[in-house]
């Protein structure tokens, strides 16, 4: 019950995996969305009336951070860190709660910062061309698959870990 | 469900009707206007380009004025229709008799001086109003002295001066001045944290001395021109002049404010001199000889009659002919689909138009972009306050084309995420045990229970679409008589995909028998007569049997990119659980809140549902419109569509504020929809 | 990645900006209708629909035009100051307009008459102020670059009571103050981009020198540091035929415009100063496809000082009564 890797035991796994997957998909949506809003202030500053599309492209990146929430909140309720269940999580089952969010982690945190990237790159199009708000939304969603895919993993790793 | 079919016109006719023919072609808005001068620039017909600027200066001056009217005006407009209109941009109706009337009905002339000499009143306010404000804040340090300003100064013996020292000078500065000068005198006025405010006494005769010793301190020396009474008297003064004048700047104000009301007409005034300037500009892309012009442009087929009727109404001096686009020309891309399936050519629209002759996806993508929909919020509550929030939107703004269109796609999205939601068990995201019985007999799969299921049909309604993609182009090469290739190349492939699909189930479910051995065999066969023909029939015209089998066996490499475009389609899961998992979480929040917080926890858990709810339902709204679309434009429209066309855009009226009514005017608003 | 992280959150804003105003250039089509329009009237009336108008509405003569195109840069300036993140990069683009105001004051000083204008405001010192202190050769006064520049040319001057001198030490001061501030941004295109000019003005240099029969020695001290091509190659190849110039610069894209310049026993001048506007013209392009960064903002800056450029030759060309056929052609080569 007390075995620890790396210092820590199941249990701490555990909640270092809902913890970060949180925290790095939020880190990555914050650098993604400030890209394009910092860019998209600028647009609005000149040209006012884009707001609508402009706002779409921002908020885009943002899916990553609301992925990583979700897995964190799957790994709280799944596994009982709300309650005392969590005490009893073995370090094997810990470690696995924690590889099985990795793909969240990493992808999230990566994707929404390039997708930000993209999105920005959308708002440039968009202060041309008001009517491009559209391709740029579709270039900017090509970027977010890989989120999408990680976090379908994510979730049949933490569901598989849960079935023992 | 096709693309409207164009001819290519070209008129020319005397000078003289240039004008009332331009305005006949914007109000009827029917012809898409080609510039003729960069088509003939490089030919031999070059002279004929002309170098005419047709005459707007009267309009440009007037639209000047117009607009430094509404700028003026709209700071004293209250904010209307709040955040939502202003978004979405509201128009008014108008009759056009009216619109055409509006520069007579309007006195702009009086408008704008009246605006220029309130302006004018304003500003010279303001410098005033700011002016005597920093002679009061200059004053304030010196409310306690009792002299007048008019006795400071010299006198036949004695100086009175004022000024300030740096606070911290002060005593020494008074100390050095006792001691040298006896005849002097230094009176602290006022003070504060940075400044001594003094009156210094002194007599004329050792006026150098003490201006050493007080400049040495740091003393300057304050004057103020203008001012004779004691400061308090002054002060009063000021205080009544500046109450005159915001008196005066209120009286002003209110005037100005009276004018707000005159507002609308000169919107629709601006929207007509915009209109005028149009006019003007559509004529850079006529050709112009001395006596002539001559114009070139699409119409529709079906509107060659009206058209022909219209022009011939004006002038009998009209010579146009009509022409079917020739093969290397590329006409000008109207949608036209019937009233149900035009919503969805918004999405259509946003990847880009067909080309000319090429088949239009609008209904094919529609009835499968509303499934994914409905499965991303997947949910009967959200579901249900989309479409009722919809038909609200659609109420509001059915003036506005667009809106209404995304309104129209909304309020099906919503439609189908009710469903989809039902047969999920998923009601305001609410757990499913705790569900009414009925809710939950209707249940037929559980994603979070069961997301494996989920996952396989999702990929199934991607294998589905992707196949439907296969069809479209196997129907499109038919169409357009490459039929070779679309029955056996296209043939080939829905033949191959579905065999392979079904190995391909049976090779992940790892040596357990869950396809009957029958259907094993028939998978087999389908697949290898699925490669012979996409090997044989990738290139049917090849020159030679290596280039016909080269060929088909990259085609035949090709078809490995539909796992990849079959495995895209787990977003709809992904998408469709975090709609669930979120507001479930929220859910969770709130309860905690209503178990924690005494007293008022049951508020603060409402609070926390409905502002959570709908964050989720707004974020997830974003996420539904662009995945959809993008497995259409990526997926979908990979199989088939090539896109590439430019919008059939008429010359005519546009407005941005407006929306024209009138017997005139045509019945057929996809046409003026299609401007913007 | 680093860029990709700091490059929109820090330039974004002003990007953001300058995109929208990309498109309200003027754009080759209203150059054209501005080149083909019937008289200076007819060009203000083009001009009302633009950010232009409000500065034409009292001009009449070419001398209002040289004013209201200055003022329009003034405010150009003072834009982009306000949103631009770093200020050095304006001290960039103002500086050339403080060392051409400070020669022509230097060789008004030394009784020489120059016909050349004044840009008062477009510069960072103020003008009349920096002209009475190089009168009274008072530099303690001058900020650095433009105080240590003013006075090495001085000394030059006294030295040799050349003129010329003025010129080359002041250019060399310009050019290298750019270089620096350049260099500090780190960034590998306005490097190249100061670094091509640089070159360029080597190039015209070497031509000049060689049309006027100059010494090797005079070539050897006005050329100009930090180039791409080594001063060494100028100079051991300046008694040569053009041929072996062309030749050390095969590698280079340069090498046309020089052979193309060459015109019997001489270089054409003119012709390489419109060739050398058409490269760097070009070698702005790919920035055009650079989402955010110091790119897209450098690129604006000289993309509107080339437009204001041609709307000087158009308008005043047109008033002075240059035939349209001959404005095109000159001012298509900086422009389209």
């Amino acid at each position: 019950m007390n075995e620890t890797l790396l210092l820590l035991n199941g249990y701490q796994w555990a909640v270092l995996a809902a913890s970060l997957s949180v925290i790095f998909g939020g880190i990555g949506s914050c650098i993604g969305i400030a890209s394009a809003a910092k860019m998209s202030a600028g647009v609005l500053a000149e040209d006012p009336d884009k707001f609508g599309g402009l706002l779409v492209l921002c908020i885009l990146p943002g899916t990553q951070g609301i992925y990583g929430f979700i897995t964190g909140l799957l790994v709280v309720v799944f596994f009982g860190l709300l309650g005392g269940d969590g005490k009893s999580i073995v370090l094997a089952q810990g470690v696995r709660i924690f590889l099985g969010c990795m793909p969240v982690m990493i992808m999230c945190l990566v994707s929404a910062i390039f997708q930000g990237a993209v999105s920005t790159a959308g708002v440039g199009m968009v202060a041309k061309r008001g009517e491009a708000a559209g391709q740029g939304m579709i270039l900017s969603a090509l970027v977010e698959t890989y989120a999408v895919l990680s976090l379908v993993v994510s979730l049949f790793l933490i569901m598989a870990a849960q079935a023992g | 469900m096709a693309v409207a079919e164009v001819e290519k016109i070209y008129l020319a006719a005397h000078d003289s009707i240039r004008e009332t023919l331009v305005e006949t072609l914007q109000k009827k808005g029917l012809v898409h206007i080609v510039n003729l001068r960069k088509e003939l620039s490089e030919t031999e017909l070059e002279e004929l380009i002309g170098d005419f600027e047709p005459d707007s200066k009267d309009v440009d001056f007037v639209l000047s004025r117009v607009n430094f009217v509404l700028d003026f005006l709209g700071e004293f407009q209250k904010k209307e229709g709040g955040f939502l209109s202003g978004m979405m941009g509201e128009k008014t109706e108008v009759e056009l008799s009216e619109f055409e009337k509006i520069r007579a009905k309007v006195d702009l002339e009086g408008i704008y001086e009246e605006c220029e000499s309130l302006e004018g009143r304003l500003n010279a306010i303001e410098t005033e109003l700011g002016k005597l404000e920093n002679v009061r804040k200059e004053l304030k340090p010196w409310m306690p002295l009792d002299i007048k300003f008019i006795d400071i100064g010299e006198t036949e013996n004695t100086i009175f001066a004022i000024g300030q020292f740096p606070v911290l000078n002060f005593d020494k500065a008074e100390h050095e001045l006792e001691d040298s000068v006896i005849e002097s005198s230094l009176d602290m006025i006022n003070k504060d944290s940075q400044f001594a405010y003094v009156l210094a006494i002194f007599l004329k005769e050792r006026s150098t001395e003490v201006n050493q010793i007080l400049s040495k301190y740091g003393f300057q020396t304050t004057s103020f021109a203008n001012l004779d009474d004691a400061p308090e008297e002054e002060v009063a003064e000021i205080a009544e002049q500046i109450y005159n004048l915001q008196e005066e700047k209120k009286a002003v104000i209110k005037k100005a404010k009276d004018l707000v009301s005159l507002k609308s007409d000169l919107i629709v005034l601006k929207n007509y001199l915009e209109n005028m300037k149009n006019r003007a500009k559509v004529q850079l892309n006529f050709a112009k000889t001395e006596k002539a012009f001559m114009l070139e442009g699409w119409v529709r087929k079906e509107d060659v009659a009206r058209f022909k009727k219209e022009v011939s109404k004006l002038s009998t001096e009209v010579d146009f002919t009509f022409a079917d686009p020739k093969e290397n020309e590329n006409p000008p891309v109207m949608l036209k689909n019937n009233k149900w399936f035009t919503p969805f050519e918004i999405v259509t629209s946003l990847y880009g138009y067909p080309k000319y002759g090429e088949l239009d996806p609008t209904a094919y993508l529609a009835p499968f972009f509303i499934i994914f929909f409905g499965i991303c919020i997947g949910d009967v509550g959200y579901g249900l306050i989309l479409t009722l929030a919809s038909l609200w939107l659609k109420k509001k703004f059915r003036a506005k084309e667009t809106i209404r269109n995304f309104a129209v796609l909304f309020i099906w999205g919503g439609l189908a995420s009710m469903v989809a939601g039902a047969l999920t068990g998923s009601w305001f995201t609410i757990e499913t045990e705790s569900l009414p019985l009925v809710l939950r007999k209707m249940i037929i799969l559980e994603p979070l229970k069961d997301p494996v299921t989920f996952l396989v049909f999702c990929f199934l309604f991607g294998f589905a679409h992707l196949l439907f993609g296969v069809v479209l182009e196997m129907y499109d090469n038919i169409r357009n008589g490459r039929w070779i290739e679309g029955i056996f190349r296209e043939g080939g492939k829905l033949i191959l995909l579905p065999g392979i699909a079904l190995l391909i189930v049976q090779m992940l479910s790892m040596g357990k028998e869950v396809l009957p051995a029958t259907l094993l065999s028939v998978a087999k066969w389908m697949s290898i007569v699925g490669v012979v023909l996409i090997v044989w029939f990738t290139e049917p015209n090849a020159k030679s049997i290596f280039g016909r089998i080269g060929s088909g066996v990259y085609g035949l490499y090709g078809m490995t990119s539909f796992i990849g475009d079959t495995i895209s389609y787990s977003r709809l899961m992904a998408l469709g659980l975090a709609t669930f998992l979120i507001g479930w979480g929220i859910n969770i929040i709130g309860g905690i809140a209503n178990d924690m917080i005494p007293f008022v926890g049951f508020v603060i858990m409402a609070i926390i549902l409905v502002v959570g709810h709908l964050f989720n339902l707004v974020i997830n709204l974003i996420s539904a419109f662009v995945h959809p679309a993008r497995l259409q434009y990526v997926e979908f429209f990979g199989k088939f569509f090539e896109g590439g066309g430019r919008p059939f855009k008429p010359f005519a009226l546009d407005a941005k504020n407006l929306v024209f009514k009138g017997p005139e005017l045509l019945k057929d608003d996809k046409l003026t929809s299609n401007l913007r | 990645m680093l860029k990709a992280l700091r490059d929109p959150l820090k330039y974004g804003f002003a990007v953001g900006r300058i995109r929208v105003r990309e498109t309200k250039m003027l754009g080759a089509n209203r150059l054209d209708r501005l080149i083909g329009a019937g008289d200076f009237y007819d060009q203000k009336r083009i001009l009302v629909e633009t950010d232009y108008g409000n500065f034409f509405q009292e001009a009449a003569t070419p001398e209002d035009v040289e004013q209201a195109l200055n003022d329009y840069l003034a405010v150009l300036y003072e834009f982009l100051e306000e949103i631009y993140p770093e200020k050095k990069i304006l001290s960039y683009f103002r500086s050339r307009y403080d060392f051409h105001n400070l020669k022509v004051f230097l060789k008004a000083k030394y009784g020489e008459k120059s016909t050349e204008r004044i840009w008062s405001k477009l510069g960072m010192l103020d003008a009349e102020v920096a002209k009475e202190r190089v009168d009274e050769g008072n530099l303690d006064e001058i900020e650095e670059p433009y105080a240590s520049a003013l006075l090495e040319a001085m000394e030059k001057f006294e030295e040799d009571k050349d003129s010329q001198q003025i010129d080359v030490v002041l250019d060399r001061a310009l050019h290298l103050y750019l270089y620096e501030v350049a260099k500090r941004q780190k960034n590998k295109f306005f490097l190249g981009y100061v670094k091509s000019l640089i070159d360029l003005a080597n190039l015209k240099l070497f031509m000049r020198a060689r049309n006027l029969n100059k010494e090797a020695r005079f070539v050897e001290d006005a050329l100009l540091d930090h180039g791409f091509i080594p001063k060494g190659d100028f100079i051991s190849a300046y008694y040569d035929a053009p041929e072996v110039l062309i030749g050390k610069l095969k590698e280079t894209p340069y090498a046309k415009i020089v052979q193309d310049s060459v015109a019997g026993q001489e270089f054409d001048l003119d012709f390489f100063d419109r060739k050398a506007d058409d490269f760097l013209v070009s070698f702005l392009k790919p920035a055009k496809y650079i989402a955010v960064g110091l790119e897209p903002l450098i690129s604006y800056i000289i993309a509107k000082e080339n437009e204001v450029k041609a709307l000087r030759i158009i308008l005043i060309g047109r008033l002075s009564g240059v035939s349209a056929q001959t404005i095109k052609e000159r001012v298509c080569a900086q422009y389209v």
